[in-house]
């Protein structure tokens, strides 16, 4: 249960990384490489401010900015110097390598002693129901204080969702959507989409460094290397989500996206918590993922095709 | 219509979650003690601001009583019982004579307690008959039910249950043929008033009947006959003196001890925690496990549930304990099956290990071959006395995380980490469990404590940092006119980073300098070295770290190119043509870990054991590589190399 738990709580915190991702890939159609580089930049950025005695909310909040400006980077470079989106993201991703370095001035810091976010809800917990308190769900044992963090980032998560969702429901929202669309259509009307795209690039890269930022305090360390391979997963979480709820209104991707990025997880945590050879992990997981891709077209195979008969 | 749509990723999401909480079944508190715990949800656990009180009654203090009552107090401090906390104790005893069990019992029973703990054998007799107002549990007992607490385990007297260990007799019996093939007289003594002894001496007359041994008996009322008992005994010619718990023998142990000695005769007894007064072996009953064992019992009458709804359980966790020392002045040797049974008998259940590598990397892969060379070497037989689960985040760190999750849900016994992120995330989720690191550089500098003995309390580990200044003194010395020497290191490992700044102080000291050239990918190693030549080192000093283990050809082959001498700090490399190696083995690193890993399991806190640096640097030196770069590496290098 534990296990469930802690892997619940990563998914959501990696939620935030799979909505970036969804505002490049699909709202966009932009493929930004610049998610590996931002995820350790947030991470850089909180753990480094952190140290320095910084309130970890305000941390967080600078890394969200700092995220923003390297995807900003990435969108003015495709957009002004007319380079391929692909290779923009990959430019800033390998320059924030170094940034990332001297953000931290070594190659990991370490969070162990310090107040973080989630230090701040332990205390919480501790406080309500006691130090080291046990709950009791459906007959496993587990640590209160998970239990709270667990709901601190379902909380975020779904505060984060709903204002993406109202975002892209604005004005300036609708025109964004409509620059991944149909971009000449948009053009037309008189909107510049080059600052549609780096407005969305640093939006993007926002979410996923804060992700790193989180994912930092939770884990107790920033590394220069968290981020890579991030980009993938985060992908696989948004495509997932599609793929089962098959829905292409805009609450309902979003949705995805997280409870894509919770699965992953979860599946995940299966593929560790049957013990098999741990060089076979990631072809386990493969799998899975290839599993909960297929998965819906299988079930529509079987559903009874009672329309077409009505309509007949 | 948008709805369904959303319950399929619920369904997926739900799915996914049952069968990760099917997986975790096992670790469901309601299934390891099957209808005592589901039905009393926290009743195991302290109930927060109530306090407890026990009585706690036995027949003497002695040093089983000292075992098994510390293995019962850490039981129930688990469980949050906490004594001088939440849980106050009355202790009396009989001051070993059985006349005084009755009066302790009725005053005990007069006290305002939440249960009586009763102890010993004859403590429960006098405690069935005397205890009407408080529910009692007990424990240290060979035969509850002989003592009178009822007709069987499942059916006895409602105010009392506990726990019973009746000890190993035939063991015992085949232990002495065994060490004693020829053994013909048995000498026993104890106090036949005693119901556990009388019980356990028929049961030994029986077991030996047909086996041409005869048991000589001596039977005594009080502590005070027992030294002339046994002396009368050794006067019988008698091979063996057997004495089993027997609680007036017990309390007057030294003076069979010193009969036994003084005739030359073997003591074997069934309580180890008496072997080192003098005796030559116990075959016997671990008290302290059996202490522990008792522990949720006593926790779940004292929140309120009736003995009469838990069975008596017999608990024995048996352990031979043989005085080598005893042996000797006697010219006996064991047979080796129970010198071997006796690092056996320790752990009945294989200890859980689990191993989590960052990333695939000849450096963990040796943390991990050494840690499980180690404890092959301490007679550890995977599978039978421990099994090891390893798990490899394959470089990803979500995955990392899931690890730790994962493993955070388990009951390990001890966790090793071979990699400073491991480390690091195992340290922010566990922190009751042990965990011995390997192939970090440098733990302070993690996070992992202010030094090397003030530490994390459930940790400790090996740093793996080189010797530096050694390498420096051995280079300097080797190549003459040395101005500048070079390593390629690693930006993104924390340890590169940390070695390459150590190298750079070592260098220093002795007023060389150093080029350092970063590297990110095994393709730009190479490029790196070349940078290094193009520099003008006048040597290599290559740091060790994962990439540059994995990729570390490459730098000699530049330094061959260039004729630029290499010395390195990794003991395969001085086969690849390094001159010298100053190697403080990742290979070695995992044996030091599986060392203190083995310390942790023998008892001692993690908190107690300092980090250490790898405990022993071997220099190897390439007489072919001298030869080729043109250096002579000084004679007492290489009369260290051996």
């Amino acid at each position: 249960m534990s296990l469930l738990i802690g892997s619940i709580t990563i998914g959501l915190i990696l939620a935030l990384l799979a909505l970036g991702i969804f505002i490049s890939f699909r709202i966009f159609n932009f493929p930004d490489m610049t998610a590996e580089g931002s995820f350790t930049c947030g991470a850089a950025t909180g753990a480094s401010l952190i140290v320095a005695g910084m309130n970890p909310l305000l941390a967080c909040l600078i890394a969200f900015i700092v995220g923003m400006l390297a995807g900003a980077t990435t969108g003015v470079i495709h957009t002004h110097f007319k380079i391929n989106p692909l290779l923009a993201g990959i430019l800033v991703m390998t320059a924030l390598y170094s940034v990332n370095l001297h953000i931290m001035g070594k190659s990991n810091t370490p969070l162990l002693n310090e107040t973080t976010v989630f230090t701040w809800i332990e205390r919480l917990s501790s406080a309500i129901s006691g130090p080291d308190a046990v709950s009791s769900l459906l007959g496993w044992e587990v640590n209160t204080r998970n239990i709270w963090i667990l709901f601190f980032c379902l909380l975020s998560v779904t505060t984060f969702s709903f204002i993406l969702f109202w975002f892209f429901r604005t004005n300036i929202g609708t025109a964004m959507r409509a620059t991944g669309n149909n971009d000449q259509m948009i053009r037309a009307l008189g909107v510049n989409t080059k600052v549609m795209i780096i407005i969305g690039t640093a939006l993007s890269n926002g979410f996923v460094a804060l992700a790193g930022a989180l994912l930092a305090q939770y884990q107790g360390f920033a590394d220069v290397q968290m981020g890579i391979g991030m980009m993938v997963w985060g992908l696989a979480s948004v495509i997932i989500g599609e793929a089962i709820i098959n829905d292409n209104s805009l609450g309902a991707v979003i949705l995805g996206a997280v409870i894509g990025s919770v699965l992953f997880r979860l599946l995940v945590a299966i593929a560790l918590r049957w013990g098999l050879n741990p060089n076979d992990l990631k072809i386990i997981t493969a799998l899975f993922v290839f599993v909960a891709l297929i998965l819906p077209t299988l079930m529509s195979y079987r559903k009874p095709t009672y329309k077409r008969k009505v309509n007949a | 219509m948008k709805i369904r749509k959303f319950i399929n990723g619920l369904v997926a999401l739900g799915a996914a979650a049952a069968l990760l909480l099917l997986s975790d079944l096992e670790n469901r508190v309601g299934s390891q003690d099957g209808k005592e715990q589901t039905k009393e949800e926290g009743g195991l656990h302290a109930v927060k601001g109530r306090t407890y009180k026990i009585g706690l009654t036995y027949f003497a203090p002695d040093a089983t009583m000292e075992a098994g009552l510390v293995g019962l107090w850490d039981g129930l401090k688990e469980l949050g019982f906490v004594e001088d906390s939440n849980l106050t104790i009355i202790r009396q005893h009989a001051n070993g004579e059985m006349a005084n069990l009755q009066p302790i019992h009725l005053n005990m029973d007069n006290e305002d307690v939440n249960l009586i703990l009763i102890n010993t054998t004859p403590a429960i007799t006098a405690a069935v008959s005397t205890v009407k107002k408080h529910p009692m549990v007990f424990t240290m007992t060979y035969s509850p039910l002989e003592a009178g607490a009822g007709k069987s385990y499942t059916d006895h007297l409602p105010n009392i249950t506990g726990v019973g260990s009746f000890p190993p007799v035939e063991k015992t019996f085949d232990f002495i043929r065994d060490v004693f093939p020829n053994v013909k007289r048995i000498g026993t003594v104890y106090n036949s008033s005693e119901i556990n002894s009388v019980k356990v001496v028929e049961k030994a007359r029986e077991y030996i009947k047909d086996k041409g041994i005869t048991l000589i008996e001596n039977t005594v009322v009080n502590t005070s006959e027992v030294y002339q008992a046994t002396y009368a005994l050794c006067l019988k010619n008698i091979d063996v003196v057997w004495v089993t718990g027997d609680n007036t023998a017990l309390q007057s142990m030294p003076g069979i001890v010193k009969v036994c000695k003084d005739n030359k005769i073997p003591l074997i007894l069934n309580d180890v925690d008496y072997v080192e007064q003098g005796a030559l072996a116990a075959v016997g009953i671990g008290w302290y496990a059996t202490g522990k064992h008792t522990a949720p019992f006593v926790a779940k009458v004292l929140n309120g549930e009736s003995p009469a709804n838990i069975d008596i359980e017999n608990y024995v966790e048996e352990d031979i304990t043989l005085n080598q020392e005893v042996a000797k002045t006697l010219g006996i040797t064991f047979p080796d099956k129970y010198i071997q049974m006796k690092k056996k008998a320790k752990r009945e259940n294989p200890l859980k290990l689990c191993l989590i590598h960052y990333v695939d990397s000849p450096n963990s892969e040796n943390v991990e071959k050494g840690v499980r060379d180690e404890l092959k070497r301490q007679g550890m037989v995977e599978g039978t006395d421990f099994t090891m689960k390893t798990f490899n985040a394959q470089g990803d760190n979500a995955t990392l995380n899931s690890i730790t999750e994962s493993v955070a849900g388990e009951k390990w016994d001890l966790i090793f980490a071979s990699s400073t992120p491991t480390i690091q995330s195992l340290a922010k989720k566990i922190k009751n469990i042990p965990i011995v690191f390997s192939n970090v550089g440098d733990p302070v500098k993690a996070g992992l404590g202010n030094s090397f003995t003030d530490h994390l309390p459930n940790m400790t580990g090996v740093s793996t940092m080189s010797d530096f200044d050694g390498l420096v003194n051995l280079v300097i010395e080797t190549v003459p006119g040395i101005k500048t020497i070079g390593t390629v290191f690693t930006p993104n490992e924390v340890n590169s980073v940390a070695y390459k700044d150590e190298l750079n102080k070592a260098a220093l000291k002795r007023g060389l300098k150093l080029i350092a050239a970063p590297a990110g990918s095994a393709t730009e190693v190479s490029d790196a070295s070349l940078s290094l030549v193009s520099n003008r080192i006048n040597a290599f000093t290559q740091i060790s770290d994962n990439l540059t283990a994995s990729s570390g050809s490459s730098i000699i082959k530049a330094a061959y190119d260039a004729r630029i001498p290499y010395f390195g700090f990794i003991t395969e490399q001085i086969k690849s043509g390094a001159i010298a190696v100053l190697a403080r083995d990742y290979y070695i690193a995992g044996v030091d870990a599986g060392k203190q890993a083995m310390l942790i399991f023998d008892g001692k806190s993690p908190k107690d054991i300092p980090y250490q640096y790898v405990s022993k640097t071997s220099y190897l030196v390439n007489p072919d590589a001298m030869h080729y770069f043109g250096v002579k590496v000084p004679k007492k290098y290489i009369d260290l190399s051996n």
